[in-house]
């Protein structure tokens, strides 16, 4: 007789009905079979708890990653420069052109709002340059040259968006190791042989000054607090 | 036909068999210069610290020299530019080179880029080097002569003073020709650019390449002497005006990677 046969009569014999009766009826006479079981059912249990939480992962991996790539950067073309994707640009990935226009009036006429140097009424041979992108024409960058007669000095500026980086600017970011604070706003600077330079950002754009055959770091950031000053 | 003649004969043959193949000697290939892109290598970029220093000579030109670069439609223009220093900075002593604008202030130190008068004897002196028409960029000869053109057009003369090549450049020439005001013109492969920071008891040389064969000015060198912990070491740079947007100045070592060097004077 096989083994349930012989336990259906036993119970039927015993007068037993209830379920919770049947069971423990179990556990008192086959006590290693019920134990079986009960492991049987828990491990049962774990691997599918297991598989279930590897296929969570799976669905997550498969559905969010591709969305998180694939979706448009909403933040993209926005005036926030800090807050956009770092973009990178190799020499022949751009031209510089001088304009007719100055800083100034390209920061009305475009509703920009970083800073400027109001130099117009005192300096000579004011010259200014704007870098676009090849690809979309994009301004990456300003660039305007002045000479101050009254201190004899040759000055050039540049803003770029605080997440644009020019490879012809490498070395100013590279070689200004020195900080210095000014109105709050960290300045790195260097005294290289021949040129005075420094970097600070605001507001999401990043400004390089750069006086020609300066020696004088005080000078530089009595040029950034005049800047700051636009603000 | 006697055994002399018969010789005679066969080695004439085997000395026309070449040309009767077609197989003439390759003209010599010139190098173009095109003007090549900045590429960063802070990697190596060194820190000297040191005992003491002693700069034994830090010579320039007269102010150095003008600092024009490539603008927009100027592609491979690195003669131009190169040319266009050249010019401006002669501008200063014969006005007629840049008709209509003088090239530098009051004080002596030279002007910006200008959008009007420099820009248009650059693109004057790259199509009298006839940039990217035999092929990208231009050759030596090609740069020679056009600038060699310009100056002469304007009622000027112009000469080319070799300054040796490569490891062979004629270093003790060269400065000699900066202390009599005369910048010169380099051709050169890739090779490294340096920027050079002084600092209390350490200097710092950060070092940046052009990846291309490139025309640049040189105008002026600058030699030092560390004493070390450990030792003496001498450094020698030669001043370039790059032409390069950017970084338009930078120190920069001779070396084998030099094609040729001139002394360029006008007068």
């Amino acid at each position: 007789m096989r083994e349930e046969d012989k336990l259906n009569k036993a119970i039927k014999q015993d007068g037993i009905d209830t379920p919770s009766d049947v069971l423990e009826e179990l556990k008192r006479r086959y006590p290693q079979y019920v134990e079986q079981s009960d492991k049987k059912h828990s491990a049962r249990k774990r691997k599918f708890a297991f598989i279930s939480a590897i296929a969570a992962i799976v669905v997550c991996v498969a559905v969010i990653v591709p969305c998180a790539v694939l979706l448009p950067n909403r933040n993209n073309g926005t005036d926030n420069g800090g807050k956009e994707n770092i973009r990178y640009c190799k020499q022949d990935e751009y031209e510089k052109s001088d304009v007719e226009y100055t800083i100034l009036e390209y920061r009305e006429n475009n509703n920009r709002n970083f800073l400027y140097f109001d130099w117009y009424e005192l300096g000579e041979d004011c010259t200014t340059y704007c870098y676009t992108s090849n690809a979309d024409n994009e301004v990456l960058c300003l660039e305007e040259e002045m000479f101050l007669p009254q201190s004899n000095e040759f000055v050039q500026l540049s803003i770029t968006k605080a997440n644009v980086y020019l490879n012809a600017f490498d070395p100013k970011i590279t070689s200004c190791d020195k900080e210095h604070t000014v109105d709050n706003h960290i300045v790195k600077w260097v005294i290289q042989e021949g040129n005075a330079t420094c970097i600070f950002e605001y507001n999401g754009y990043r400004y390089f000054i750069q006086i020609k055959k300066g020696q004088d770091e005080n000078r530089l950031f009595e040029l950034v607090a005049e800047l700051l000053e636009t603000k | 036909m006697n055994k002399t003649n018969r010789i005679k004969t066969l080695v004439l043959l085997l000395l026309c068999l070449p040309f009767c193949c077609g197989w003439t000697s390759a003209p010599k290939q010139d190098n173009r210069y095109v003007g090549g892109e900045l590429i960063a290598t802070y990697a190596s970029s060194e820190t000297i610290s040191y005992v003491s220093k002693q700069v034994i000579e830090n010579i320039s030109t007269a102010n150095d020299t003008p600092e024009y670069f490539a603008v927009s439609g100027m592609q491979n223009g690195c003669g131009a530019v190169a040319g266009g220093i050249i010019v401006g900075f002669y501008d200063k002593y014969y006005e007629n080179l840049i008709p209509g604008w003088v090239s530098y202030y009051s004080s002596g130190m030279y002007k910006g880029q200008n959008g009007t008068y420099v820009k248009t004897l650059l693109f004057d002196l790259y199509d009298r080097m006839q940039t990217n028409v035999v092929a990208e960029g231009v050759s030596e000869s090609e740069f020679k002569n056009g600038l060699q053109s310009y100056v002469v057009d304007h009622g000027y003369n112009l000469q080319y003073t070799s300054l040796g090549t490569g490891n062979n450049f004629n270093y003790n020439t060269f400065k000699t020709a900066v202390r009599n005001n005369e910048p010169a013109v380099l051709f050169v492969r890739q090779s490294n650019l340096y920027i050079y920071v002084a600092d209390d008891n350490v200097d710092k040389v950060y070092t940046y390449s052009i990846s291309g064969n490139h025309i640049m000015v040189a105008y002026g060198y600058y030699e030092v002497k560390y004493t070390l912990s450990n030792g003496t070491r001498t450094d020698k740079y030669l001043r370039v005006a790059t032409g390069l947007s950017g970084e338009t100045q930078a120190f920069y070592k001779i070396g084998s990677y030099v094609d040729a060097a001139y002394k360029v004077t006008i007068n």
